[in-house]
Protein backbone atom coordinates (compact mmCIF):
# COMPACT_ATOMS: atom_id res chain seq x y z
CA UNK A 1 0.00 0.00 0.00
CA UNK A 2 1.44 3.49 -1.31
CA UNK A 3 0.85 6.05 1.88
CA UNK A 4 -0.52 9.14 1.63
CA UNK A 5 -0.25 12.04 3.41
CA UNK A 6 -3.50 14.51 3.27
CA UNK A 7 -1.46 17.24 3.62
CA UNK A 8 1.11 16.43 1.51
CA UNK A 9 1.57 13.55 -0.70
CA UNK A 10 4.85 11.97 0.89
CA UNK A 11 6.56 11.03 -2.04
CA UNK A 12 6.08 14.10 -4.36
CA UNK A 13 9.30 16.57 -4.30
CA UNK A 14 9.58 19.30 -2.01
CA UNK A 15 7.83 22.54 -3.50
CA UNK A 16 10.18 25.77 -3.16
CA UNK A 17 7.49 27.51 -0.18
CA UNK A 18 7.34 23.84 1.79
CA UNK A 19 10.92 24.04 1.66
CA UNK A 20 11.53 27.50 2.51
CA UNK A 21 9.15 27.03 5.63
CA UNK A 22 10.85 23.89 6.47
CA UNK A 23 14.18 26.19 6.68
CA UNK A 24 11.91 28.79 8.76
CA UNK A 25 11.14 26.01 10.68
CA UNK A 26 14.16 24.87 11.45
CA UNK A 27 15.60 28.45 12.23
CA UNK A 28 12.74 29.31 14.93
CA UNK A 29 13.69 26.21 16.17
CA UNK A 30 17.57 27.28 16.46
CA UNK A 31 16.43 30.62 18.25
CA UNK A 32 14.15 29.13 20.30
CA UNK A 33 17.07 26.66 21.74
CA UNK A 34 19.11 29.78 22.14
CA UNK A 35 21.64 29.09 19.22
CA UNK A 36 22.55 31.16 16.47
CA UNK A 37 21.04 30.64 13.48
CA UNK A 38 24.05 29.39 10.87
CA UNK A 39 22.01 30.31 8.16
CA UNK A 40 23.91 27.88 5.48
CA UNK A 41 21.81 25.20 4.69
CA UNK A 42 22.38 22.64 2.31
CA UNK A 43 19.77 20.31 0.66
CA UNK A 44 20.70 16.73 0.16
CA UNK A 45 18.83 14.11 -1.93
CA UNK A 46 19.15 11.31 0.58
CA UNK A 47 20.16 10.32 4.05
CA UNK A 48 23.06 8.76 3.06
CA UNK A 49 24.60 11.71 1.60
CA UNK A 50 23.74 13.99 4.31
CA UNK A 51 25.01 11.65 6.85
CA UNK A 52 28.25 11.40 5.79
CA UNK A 53 28.01 15.39 4.53
CA UNK A 54 27.37 16.64 8.29
CA UNK A 55 30.33 14.18 9.48
CA UNK A 56 32.80 15.61 6.85
CA UNK A 57 31.71 19.39 7.53
CA UNK A 58 31.31 19.14 10.51
CA UNK A 59 34.83 17.08 11.48
CA UNK A 60 36.62 19.98 8.81
CA UNK A 61 34.94 23.17 11.20
CA UNK A 62 36.54 21.20 14.28
CA UNK A 63 39.79 21.09 12.42
CA UNK A 64 39.88 24.39 11.23
CA UNK A 65 38.92 25.65 14.80
CA UNK A 66 42.05 23.46 16.18
CA UNK A 67 43.82 24.85 13.52
CA UNK A 68 43.22 28.46 14.89
CA UNK A 69 43.51 27.60 18.23
CA UNK A 70 46.98 26.17 17.66
CA UNK A 71 48.43 28.76 15.61
CA UNK A 72 47.84 31.49 18.67
CA UNK A 73 50.41 29.41 20.65
CA UNK A 74 53.07 31.72 20.01
CA UNK A 75 53.02 35.58 19.02
CA UNK A 76 54.41 34.87 15.63
CA UNK A 77 51.91 32.85 14.91
CA UNK A 78 49.80 35.01 16.60
CA UNK A 79 50.11 38.08 14.89
CA UNK A 80 50.06 35.57 11.59
CA UNK A 81 46.84 34.72 12.97
CA UNK A 82 45.62 37.68 13.41
CA UNK A 83 46.16 38.54 9.73
CA UNK A 84 44.79 35.91 8.51
CA UNK A 85 41.99 36.10 10.68
CA UNK A 86 39.67 37.79 8.77
CA UNK A 87 40.68 35.99 5.97
CA UNK A 88 40.29 32.43 8.28
CA UNK A 89 36.20 33.08 8.58
CA UNK A 90 36.28 33.22 5.01
CA UNK A 91 38.54 30.01 4.42
CA UNK A 92 36.56 28.37 7.07
CA UNK A 93 33.32 29.13 5.39
CA UNK A 94 35.12 28.07 1.85
CA UNK A 95 36.23 25.00 3.06
CA UNK A 96 33.32 23.47 5.06
CA UNK A 97 31.40 24.44 1.45
CA UNK A 98 34.47 22.76 -0.21
CA UNK A 99 34.48 19.79 1.38
CA UNK A 100 30.78 19.23 1.64
CA UNK A 101 31.04 19.52 -2.38
CA UNK A 102 33.39 16.96 -2.86
CA UNK A 103 31.28 14.84 -0.62
CA UNK A 104 28.57 15.64 -2.94
CA UNK A 105 30.49 15.59 -6.09
CA UNK A 106 31.58 11.81 -5.13
CA UNK A 107 28.20 10.81 -4.04
CA UNK A 108 27.19 12.40 -7.43
CA UNK A 109 30.03 10.56 -9.16
CA UNK A 110 29.66 7.30 -8.40
CA UNK A 111 25.83 7.38 -7.45
CA UNK A 112 24.31 6.95 -4.16
CA UNK A 113 23.02 3.77 -4.89
CA UNK A 114 26.50 2.67 -5.68
CA UNK A 115 27.36 4.12 -2.49
CA UNK A 116 24.60 2.26 -0.45
CA UNK A 117 25.29 -1.03 -1.99
CA UNK A 118 28.66 -0.56 -0.87
CA UNK A 119 27.58 0.03 2.79
CA UNK A 120 24.40 -1.69 2.71
CA UNK A 121 24.32 -3.96 5.75
CA UNK A 122 27.65 -2.01 6.88
CA UNK A 123 27.37 0.99 8.16
CA UNK A 124 31.31 0.50 9.28
CA UNK A 125 31.81 0.15 5.59
CA UNK A 126 30.35 3.29 4.80
CA UNK A 127 32.11 4.63 7.82
CA UNK A 128 35.57 3.44 5.70
CA UNK A 129 34.85 5.69 2.82
CA UNK A 130 33.95 8.94 4.70
CA UNK A 131 37.33 8.50 7.14
CA UNK A 132 39.35 7.60 3.62
CA UNK A 133 37.63 11.23 2.09
CA UNK A 134 38.07 12.77 5.70
CA UNK A 135 41.91 11.37 6.11
CA UNK A 136 42.76 12.58 2.73
CA UNK A 137 41.13 16.16 3.55
CA UNK A 138 42.87 16.55 7.29
CA UNK A 139 46.27 14.90 5.83
CA UNK A 140 46.86 17.91 3.56
CA UNK A 141 46.44 15.89 0.18
CA UNK A 142 44.90 17.79 -2.67
CA UNK A 143 41.76 16.27 -2.67
CA UNK A 144 41.49 12.50 -2.78
CA UNK A 145 44.89 11.93 -4.64
CA UNK A 146 47.49 9.34 -3.34
CA UNK A 147 48.34 9.26 0.27
CA UNK A 148 51.29 7.70 1.75
CA UNK A 149 51.36 5.10 4.33
CA UNK A 150 52.64 7.17 7.20
CA UNK A 151 50.57 10.23 6.20
CA UNK A 152 47.25 7.56 6.09
CA UNK A 153 47.77 6.48 9.23
CA UNK A 154 48.57 10.05 11.12
CA UNK A 155 44.88 10.80 9.13
CA UNK A 156 43.62 7.97 10.58
CA UNK A 157 44.05 9.25 13.97
CA UNK A 158 43.49 12.46 13.09
CA UNK A 159 40.35 11.76 11.90
CA UNK A 160 38.81 9.41 14.49
CA UNK A 161 39.88 12.40 17.09
CA UNK A 162 38.41 15.01 15.13
CA UNK A 163 35.49 13.02 14.01
CA UNK A 164 34.71 12.26 17.51
CA UNK A 165 34.73 15.79 18.60
CA UNK A 166 32.78 17.14 15.64
CA UNK A 167 30.09 14.44 16.17
CA UNK A 168 29.71 15.49 19.47
CA UNK A 169 29.12 18.97 18.31
CA UNK A 170 26.40 17.70 15.82
CA UNK A 171 24.92 15.78 19.05
CA UNK A 172 24.77 18.86 21.50
CA UNK A 173 23.29 20.81 18.55
CA UNK A 174 20.80 18.34 17.47
CA UNK A 175 20.05 17.43 20.81
CA UNK A 176 19.09 21.40 21.71
CA UNK A 177 17.57 22.32 18.38
CA UNK A 178 15.42 18.96 18.47
CA UNK A 179 14.13 19.81 21.97
CA UNK A 180 13.63 22.88 21.22
CA UNK A 181 11.50 21.88 18.04
CA UNK A 182 9.58 19.67 20.16
CA UNK A 183 8.80 22.61 21.88
CA UNK A 184 6.58 24.48 19.04
CA UNK A 185 5.48 20.90 18.15
CA UNK A 186 6.33 20.53 15.07
CA UNK A 187 7.58 16.88 14.60
CA UNK A 188 5.53 14.33 14.67
CA UNK A 189 6.02 10.77 16.05
CA UNK A 190 5.98 8.02 13.51
CA UNK A 191 6.68 4.62 13.67
CA UNK A 192 7.39 4.02 9.93
CA UNK A 193 9.51 7.13 10.04
CA UNK A 194 11.40 5.42 12.75
CA UNK A 195 11.92 1.82 11.41
CA UNK A 196 12.85 3.40 8.33
CA UNK A 197 15.54 5.06 10.89
CA UNK A 198 16.44 1.87 12.04
CA UNK A 199 16.54 0.63 8.73
CA UNK A 200 18.99 3.03 7.65
CA UNK A 201 21.29 2.67 11.27
CA UNK A 202 21.26 -1.28 10.41
CA UNK A 203 22.54 -0.94 7.39
CA UNK A 204 25.78 -0.71 8.17
CA UNK A 205 25.69 -3.42 11.11
CA UNK A 206 26.66 -6.51 9.39
CA UNK A 207 29.67 -7.28 6.99
CA UNK A 208 29.98 -9.33 3.97
CA UNK A 209 33.14 -10.13 2.05
CA UNK A 210 31.84 -9.38 -1.10
CA UNK A 211 30.44 -5.96 0.32
CA UNK A 212 33.61 -5.67 1.82
CA UNK A 213 35.41 -5.81 -1.56
CA UNK A 214 33.43 -3.78 -3.23
CA UNK A 215 34.15 -0.87 -0.38
CA UNK A 216 37.86 -1.70 -0.61
CA UNK A 217 37.60 -1.29 -4.84
CA UNK A 218 35.41 2.15 -4.52
CA UNK A 219 38.05 3.23 -1.55
CA UNK A 220 41.04 2.66 -3.83
CA UNK A 221 39.50 4.27 -6.55
CA UNK A 222 38.99 6.80 -4.52
CA UNK A 223 42.04 7.08 -2.73
CA UNK A 224 44.56 5.55 -5.14
CA UNK A 225 46.02 3.64 -2.01
CA UNK A 226 45.43 -0.23 -1.31
CA UNK A 227 44.53 -0.50 2.02
CA UNK A 228 41.53 1.96 3.56
CA UNK A 229 41.67 3.96 6.52
CA UNK A 230 39.12 2.17 8.80
CA UNK A 231 37.90 3.19 11.95
CA UNK A 232 35.83 0.51 14.02
CA UNK A 233 33.43 3.00 15.75
CA UNK A 234 30.18 2.07 16.23
CA UNK A 235 29.29 5.20 18.31
CA UNK A 236 30.20 6.92 15.18
CA UNK A 237 27.22 5.43 13.21
CA UNK A 238 24.73 5.65 15.88
CA UNK A 239 23.30 8.76 15.10
CA UNK A 240 23.22 8.19 10.99
CA UNK A 241 19.40 9.31 11.32
CA UNK A 242 18.64 12.97 12.88
CA UNK A 243 15.81 14.39 14.49
CA UNK A 244 13.58 14.97 11.44
CA UNK A 245 10.62 17.57 11.36
CA UNK A 246 8.66 14.72 10.03
CA UNK A 247 7.46 14.25 6.24
CA UNK A 248 10.43 11.64 6.00
CA UNK A 249 12.86 14.25 5.97
CA UNK A 250 16.27 13.96 8.35
CA UNK A 251 18.35 16.77 8.87
CA UNK A 252 21.32 17.80 10.94
CA UNK A 253 22.23 20.16 13.02
CA UNK A 254 25.63 21.90 13.41
CA UNK A 255 26.58 25.36 14.74
CA UNK A 256 27.79 26.27 11.15
CA UNK A 257 25.44 24.42 8.63
CA UNK A 258 22.37 22.38 8.56
CA UNK A 259 21.97 19.66 6.35
CA UNK A 260 18.68 18.47 5.05
CA UNK A 261 17.43 15.76 3.17
CA UNK A 262 15.04 15.98 0.06
CA UNK A 263 11.94 13.44 1.11
CA UNK A 264 12.22 10.07 -0.66
CA UNK A 265 10.30 9.42 -3.72
CA UNK A 266 8.48 6.31 -2.42
CA UNK A 267 7.38 4.75 0.64
CA UNK A 268 5.60 1.55 1.01
CA UNK A 269 3.65 0.83 4.25
CA UNK A 270 1.39 -1.60 5.40
CA UNK A 271 -1.32 -0.55 7.56
CA UNK A 272 -1.52 -2.31 11.03
CA UNK A 273 -3.88 -1.88 14.36
CA UNK A 274 -1.95 1.24 16.18
CA UNK A 275 -0.32 2.75 12.39
CA UNK A 276 1.46 1.78 10.06
CA UNK A 277 5.43 0.18 9.25
CA UNK A 278 7.72 0.14 5.93
CA UNK A 279 6.41 -3.28 3.89
CA UNK A 280 6.98 -4.23 0.54
CA UNK A 281 7.21 -7.77 -1.37
CA UNK A 282 8.38 -6.68 -4.60
CA UNK A 283 10.64 -3.85 -4.56
CA UNK A 284 12.06 -1.42 -2.24
CA UNK A 285 9.50 -0.13 0.34
CA UNK A 286 11.53 3.41 0.55
CA UNK A 287 13.75 4.74 -2.25
CA UNK A 288 14.73 8.33 -2.26
CA UNK A 289 15.37 9.95 -5.74
CA UNK A 290 19.06 9.48 -6.01
CA UNK A 291 18.50 5.60 -5.83
CA UNK A 292 19.04 4.99 -2.25
CA UNK A 293 17.03 2.21 -1.22
CA UNK A 294 15.87 0.41 1.60
CA UNK A 295 13.63 -3.27 1.64
CA UNK A 296 11.81 -3.60 4.03
CA UNK A 297 9.53 -7.29 4.52
CA UNK A 298 6.55 -6.47 7.17
CA UNK A 299 8.73 -3.74 9.36
CA UNK A 300 11.78 -6.00 9.35
CA UNK A 301 15.15 -3.99 7.17
CA UNK A 302 16.23 -7.06 4.76
CA UNK A 303 18.92 -7.13 2.58
CA UNK A 304 17.85 -5.92 -1.42
CA UNK A 305 18.43 -9.59 -2.60
CA UNK A 306 15.90 -11.08 -0.50
CA UNK A 307 12.96 -8.96 -1.93
CA UNK A 308 14.08 -8.85 -5.79
CA UNK A 309 14.67 -11.49 -6.65
CA UNK A 310 13.92 -13.56 -3.22
CA UNK A 311 16.39 -15.61 -1.68
CA UNK A 312 17.36 -19.33 -2.71
CA UNK A 313 16.92 -22.10 0.39
CA UNK A 314 21.17 -21.75 0.29
CA UNK A 315 20.88 -18.17 0.53
CA UNK A 316 18.70 -18.00 3.62
CA UNK A 317 20.49 -20.39 5.59
CA UNK A 318 23.61 -18.51 4.86
CA UNK A 319 22.46 -15.68 6.45
CA UNK A 320 23.59 -14.61 10.28
CA UNK A 321 20.43 -13.00 11.35
CA UNK A 322 17.84 -15.56 12.45
CA UNK A 323 14.90 -12.84 11.81
CA UNK A 324 15.85 -11.76 8.35
CA UNK A 325 15.88 -15.36 7.95
CA UNK A 326 12.72 -15.84 9.05
CA UNK A 327 11.58 -13.11 6.98
CA UNK A 328 12.89 -14.83 3.78
CA UNK A 329 11.32 -18.00 4.42
CA UNK A 330 8.00 -15.71 4.66
CA UNK A 331 8.61 -14.48 1.40
CA UNK A 332 9.32 -17.56 -0.15
CA UNK A 333 6.92 -19.05 1.59
CA UNK A 334 7.20 -21.90 4.50
CA UNK A 335 4.88 -24.10 2.20
CA UNK A 336 7.53 -23.94 -0.65
CA UNK A 337 10.31 -23.41 1.65
CA UNK A 338 9.51 -27.06 3.57
CA UNK A 339 9.67 -28.51 -0.21
CA UNK A 340 12.76 -26.24 -1.62
CA UNK A 341 15.06 -27.23 1.77
CA UNK A 342 13.41 -31.30 1.93
CA UNK A 343 11.84 -30.75 5.21
CA UNK A 344 10.39 -34.76 6.15
CA UNK A 345 7.23 -35.43 7.33
CA UNK A 346 7.15 -36.99 10.49
CA UNK A 347 3.52 -37.33 11.14
CA UNK A 348 -0.15 -36.31 10.18
CA UNK A 349 -3.12 -36.63 12.07
CA UNK A 350 -6.66 -34.72 11.89
CA UNK A 351 -6.69 -31.65 12.82
CA UNK A 352 -9.34 -31.15 16.15
CA UNK A 353 -12.41 -28.97 15.48
CA UNK A 354 -11.22 -28.55 12.02
CA UNK A 355 -12.70 -31.42 9.86
CA UNK A 356 -11.61 -32.69 7.06
CA UNK A 357 -8.46 -31.01 7.58
CA UNK A 358 -5.28 -32.57 9.03
CA UNK A 359 -1.99 -31.61 10.74
CA UNK A 360 1.35 -32.39 9.26
CA UNK A 361 4.69 -32.00 11.40
CA UNK A 362 8.00 -31.65 9.31
CA UNK A 363 11.87 -31.91 10.73
CA UNK A 364 14.68 -31.15 8.48
CA UNK A 365 17.13 -33.54 8.44
CA UNK A 366 20.05 -31.58 7.83
CA UNK A 367 19.53 -29.55 11.31
CA UNK A 368 19.18 -26.30 9.55
CA UNK A 369 15.96 -25.12 11.59
CA UNK A 370 18.03 -26.73 15.18
CA UNK A 371 15.93 -28.23 17.05
CA UNK A 372 12.55 -26.82 15.74
CA UNK A 373 9.84 -28.61 13.75
CA UNK A 374 7.31 -27.27 11.45
CA UNK A 375 3.87 -27.87 11.87
CA UNK A 376 1.58 -27.29 8.44
CA UNK A 377 -2.09 -26.23 9.14
CA UNK A 378 -5.37 -25.50 7.65
CA UNK A 379 -6.99 -22.13 8.28
CA UNK A 380 -10.00 -22.35 10.53
CA UNK A 381 -12.08 -20.34 8.21
CA UNK A 382 -11.86 -19.75 4.48
CA UNK A 383 -9.48 -17.24 3.26
CA UNK A 384 -10.72 -14.75 0.45
CA UNK A 385 -8.64 -16.48 -2.03
CA UNK A 386 -11.58 -19.04 -2.43
CA UNK A 387 -9.59 -21.72 -1.31
CA UNK A 388 -8.37 -23.35 2.44
CA UNK A 389 -5.23 -21.07 3.56
CA UNK A 390 -2.50 -23.34 4.46
CA UNK A 391 0.52 -22.30 6.73
CA UNK A 392 3.39 -23.30 8.88
CA UNK A 393 4.67 -22.18 12.36
CA UNK A 394 7.54 -23.39 13.67
CA UNK A 395 6.90 -25.74 17.41
CA UNK A 396 9.59 -27.63 19.69
CA UNK A 397 11.98 -30.28 18.05
CA UNK A 398 10.91 -32.83 21.02
CA UNK A 399 7.62 -32.96 19.73
CA UNK A 400 6.39 -35.63 17.31
CA UNK A 401 3.22 -35.46 17.48
CA UNK A 402 1.30 -32.93 15.18
CA UNK A 403 -1.75 -32.35 18.45
CA UNK A 404 -0.02 -32.21 20.70
CA UNK A 405 2.57 -29.54 18.42
CA UNK A 406 -0.76 -27.66 18.15
CA UNK A 407 -1.58 -27.88 21.72
CA UNK A 408 1.89 -26.75 22.85
CA UNK A 409 1.07 -23.76 20.61
CA UNK A 410 -1.82 -22.45 22.78
CA UNK A 411 0.32 -23.80 26.16
CA UNK A 412 -2.90 -26.17 26.79
CA UNK A 413 -3.15 -29.70 27.13
CA UNK A 414 -3.17 -31.85 24.45
CA UNK A 415 -6.34 -33.98 25.34
CA UNK A 416 -7.99 -30.78 25.62
CA UNK A 417 -6.93 -29.63 22.08
CA UNK A 418 -8.09 -32.81 21.16
CA UNK A 419 -11.81 -32.23 22.36
CA UNK A 420 -11.30 -28.27 20.13
CA UNK A 421 -15.31 -28.37 19.18
CA UNK A 422 -14.88 -25.77 16.68
CA UNK A 423 -12.46 -23.80 14.51
CA UNK A 424 -12.70 -20.40 13.55
CA UNK B 1 -29.23 -16.02 19.13
CA UNK B 2 -26.87 -14.19 17.67
CA UNK B 3 -26.14 -14.63 14.24
CA UNK B 4 -22.59 -13.71 12.10
CA UNK B 5 -24.19 -10.58 11.24
CA UNK B 6 -25.63 -9.32 14.31
CA UNK B 7 -22.82 -10.57 16.53
CA UNK B 8 -20.01 -8.73 14.25
CA UNK B 9 -22.46 -5.62 14.08
CA UNK B 10 -21.26 -5.76 18.20
CA UNK B 11 -17.45 -4.76 16.98
CA UNK B 12 -18.67 -2.66 13.64
CA UNK B 13 -17.82 -5.15 11.58
CA UNK B 14 -19.32 -6.04 8.11
CA UNK B 15 -19.86 -10.08 7.81
CA UNK B 16 -16.79 -11.53 5.66
CA UNK B 17 -17.70 -13.01 2.11
CA UNK B 18 -17.31 -16.51 3.02
CA UNK B 19 -19.66 -16.42 6.34
CA UNK B 20 -23.53 -16.53 5.57
CA UNK B 21 -24.59 -13.62 7.44
CA UNK B 22 -28.17 -15.11 8.50
CA UNK B 23 -26.16 -18.35 10.01
CA UNK B 24 -26.65 -18.75 13.93
CA UNK B 25 -23.38 -18.76 16.14
CA UNK B 26 -22.96 -21.52 17.49
CA UNK B 27 -22.67 -21.20 21.58
CA UNK B 28 -20.29 -23.85 22.90
CA UNK B 29 -19.15 -25.35 26.28
CA UNK B 30 -15.86 -26.95 25.00
CA UNK B 31 -12.78 -25.52 23.98
CA UNK B 32 -12.74 -23.38 20.70
CA UNK B 33 -10.16 -21.78 18.64
CA UNK B 34 -10.67 -18.38 16.82
CA UNK B 35 -7.29 -18.14 14.75
CA UNK B 36 -3.99 -17.54 17.62
CA UNK B 37 -6.89 -17.64 20.25
CA UNK B 38 -7.81 -20.26 22.20
CA UNK B 39 -10.96 -20.57 24.26
CA UNK B 40 -9.87 -23.23 27.37
CA UNK B 41 -12.37 -23.96 29.59
CA UNK B 42 -10.93 -24.11 33.06
CA UNK B 43 -12.10 -25.47 36.63
CA UNK B 44 -13.99 -22.58 38.61
CA UNK B 45 -11.30 -22.40 41.52
CA UNK B 46 -8.93 -21.21 39.27
CA UNK B 47 -10.10 -17.65 38.19
CA UNK B 48 -8.98 -14.72 40.27
CA UNK B 49 -12.46 -13.79 41.50
CA UNK B 50 -11.76 -10.02 42.71
CA UNK B 51 -10.49 -8.62 39.87
CA UNK B 52 -13.39 -10.31 37.66
CA UNK B 53 -14.90 -6.93 36.51
CA UNK B 54 -18.58 -6.65 33.75
CA UNK B 55 -17.58 -6.29 30.34
CA UNK B 56 -18.18 -2.86 29.18
CA UNK B 57 -21.15 -2.41 26.65
CA UNK B 58 -18.13 -1.86 23.81
CA UNK B 59 -16.77 -4.79 24.49
CA UNK B 60 -13.00 -6.06 25.77
CA UNK B 61 -10.08 -5.76 22.71
CA UNK B 62 -8.58 -9.06 24.08
CA UNK B 63 -6.01 -8.94 21.59
CA UNK B 64 -4.87 -6.87 18.78
CA UNK B 65 -2.51 -8.30 15.72
CA UNK B 66 -0.01 -5.13 15.07
CA UNK B 67 0.99 -6.98 11.66
CA UNK B 68 -2.36 -7.35 10.48
CA UNK B 69 -4.48 -4.54 12.04
CA UNK B 70 -7.24 -7.18 13.42
CA UNK B 71 -8.87 -7.28 16.88
CA UNK B 72 -10.36 -10.22 18.68
CA UNK B 73 -13.01 -8.49 20.87
CA UNK B 74 -14.70 -10.38 23.53
CA UNK B 75 -18.15 -9.35 23.98
CA UNK B 76 -21.63 -10.39 26.40
CA UNK B 77 -24.05 -12.42 24.54
CA UNK B 78 -27.72 -11.35 24.72
CA UNK B 79 -29.32 -10.78 28.06
CA UNK B 80 -25.57 -11.63 29.54
CA UNK B 81 -25.29 -8.69 32.17
CA UNK B 82 -23.20 -10.64 34.71
CA UNK B 83 -20.30 -11.61 31.84
CA UNK B 84 -16.98 -11.20 34.25
CA UNK B 85 -13.65 -10.95 32.53
CA UNK B 86 -9.97 -10.77 34.18
CA UNK B 87 -7.24 -9.89 32.15
CA UNK B 88 -4.28 -11.95 33.49
CA UNK B 89 -1.56 -12.28 31.52
CA UNK B 90 1.26 -14.84 31.89
CA UNK B 91 2.91 -16.07 28.79
CA UNK B 92 0.31 -16.82 26.51
CA UNK B 93 -2.30 -16.15 29.09
CA UNK B 94 -4.71 -13.32 28.38
CA UNK B 95 -7.09 -13.85 31.07
CA UNK B 96 -10.01 -15.14 32.57
CA UNK B 97 -13.74 -15.30 31.52
CA UNK B 98 -17.03 -16.26 33.78
CA UNK B 99 -20.49 -16.55 32.09
CA UNK B 100 -22.83 -17.49 34.29
CA UNK B 101 -25.39 -19.90 34.01
CA UNK B 102 -28.39 -18.52 31.27
CA UNK B 103 -26.02 -16.29 29.66
CA UNK B 104 -23.40 -16.18 26.82
CA UNK B 105 -20.13 -14.09 25.51
CA UNK B 106 -19.05 -13.79 21.88
CA UNK B 107 -15.48 -13.60 21.10
CA UNK B 108 -15.68 -11.49 18.04
CA UNK B 109 -12.53 -11.63 14.97
CA UNK B 110 -12.78 -8.04 12.92
CA UNK B 111 -10.96 -10.11 9.94
CA UNK B 112 -11.97 -13.11 9.07
CA UNK B 113 -12.45 -15.43 11.87
CA UNK B 114 -15.97 -14.05 12.53
CA UNK B 115 -17.34 -15.26 16.04
CA UNK B 116 -17.72 -17.93 18.52
CA UNK B 117 -20.63 -17.90 21.08
CA UNK B 118 -19.49 -19.37 24.62
CA UNK B 119 -21.88 -21.32 26.91
CA UNK B 120 -21.63 -20.68 30.57
CA UNK B 121 -18.39 -21.76 32.59
CA UNK B 122 -14.96 -20.80 33.80
CA UNK B 123 -12.55 -20.14 30.83
CA UNK B 124 -9.17 -19.24 30.38
CA UNK B 125 -8.09 -17.48 27.28
CA UNK B 126 -4.60 -18.22 25.44
CA UNK B 127 -3.15 -17.02 22.70
CA UNK B 128 -0.76 -18.88 20.42
CA UNK B 129 3.11 -19.06 20.44
CA UNK B 130 5.51 -20.14 18.16
CA UNK B 131 9.01 -21.37 18.73
CA UNK B 132 11.30 -18.41 17.99
CA UNK B 133 14.41 -17.89 16.06
CA UNK B 134 15.66 -14.76 17.30
CA UNK B 135 19.81 -16.05 17.72
CA UNK B 136 22.48 -13.64 15.62
CA UNK B 137 25.46 -15.51 14.60
CA UNK B 138 24.28 -18.71 15.47
CA UNK B 139 22.53 -19.90 12.81
CA UNK B 140 19.18 -21.27 13.65
CA UNK B 141 19.92 -21.52 17.91
CA UNK B 142 16.53 -21.45 19.26
CA UNK B 143 16.18 -19.20 22.11
CA UNK B 144 12.44 -18.35 22.87
CA UNK B 145 8.96 -18.39 21.68
CA UNK B 146 7.18 -15.79 20.05
CA UNK B 147 3.37 -14.39 19.86
CA UNK B 148 1.62 -15.20 17.06
CA UNK B 149 -0.79 -12.45 15.85
CA UNK B 150 -3.33 -12.86 13.07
Amino acid sequence: MRRTDPARPACEPLSDRRRAALVDELRRAYLAAGLPWPGRVWWVPSPLVGDLGARTAAATVQRSHEMRTASAASRRQRTAAALRRGAGRVLLAGRTVGVTMVVYAVFWAVGATTVAVCVEDAQREGFVIFCTMLGGLLGGASGLSQLGHDRMVRADTVARAAHDRAVAEIDATGRRVRAALLDVGSPRSAAVEDLIGDGLRSMALGTSRTRQRRVDDLVRRMTGVSEPVTVPSTRVTANLTRPRTGDDIWWWAHPEFVIVTEPPAEVHVETTGGGCRPHRPDGPAVRWRDGLRLYFWHGTHVPAGLIEPGWTVEEIHRHHNSEVRRAAIERMGWLTYIERAGLRLIASAPDPGNPPHRLHLYEDPQRRLGRAHVLVMTNGSPADIGHPLLYAETVPGHIDDPVEAAAWQYDCPADVYRALQRRT
Amino acid sequence: MHTYASALALSAVAVPAHLDADVTVPILSGPQAQGDLMIIPVTAGSLPYPRLEPLPSAGIRVVHGEATGNTHWLHAGFESPDVRWASDLDGVRLGYLLVPDAQSALLVHTGEHGANGIAPCTYAIHRKREHAVLVEHAPFTIVAPRLVED
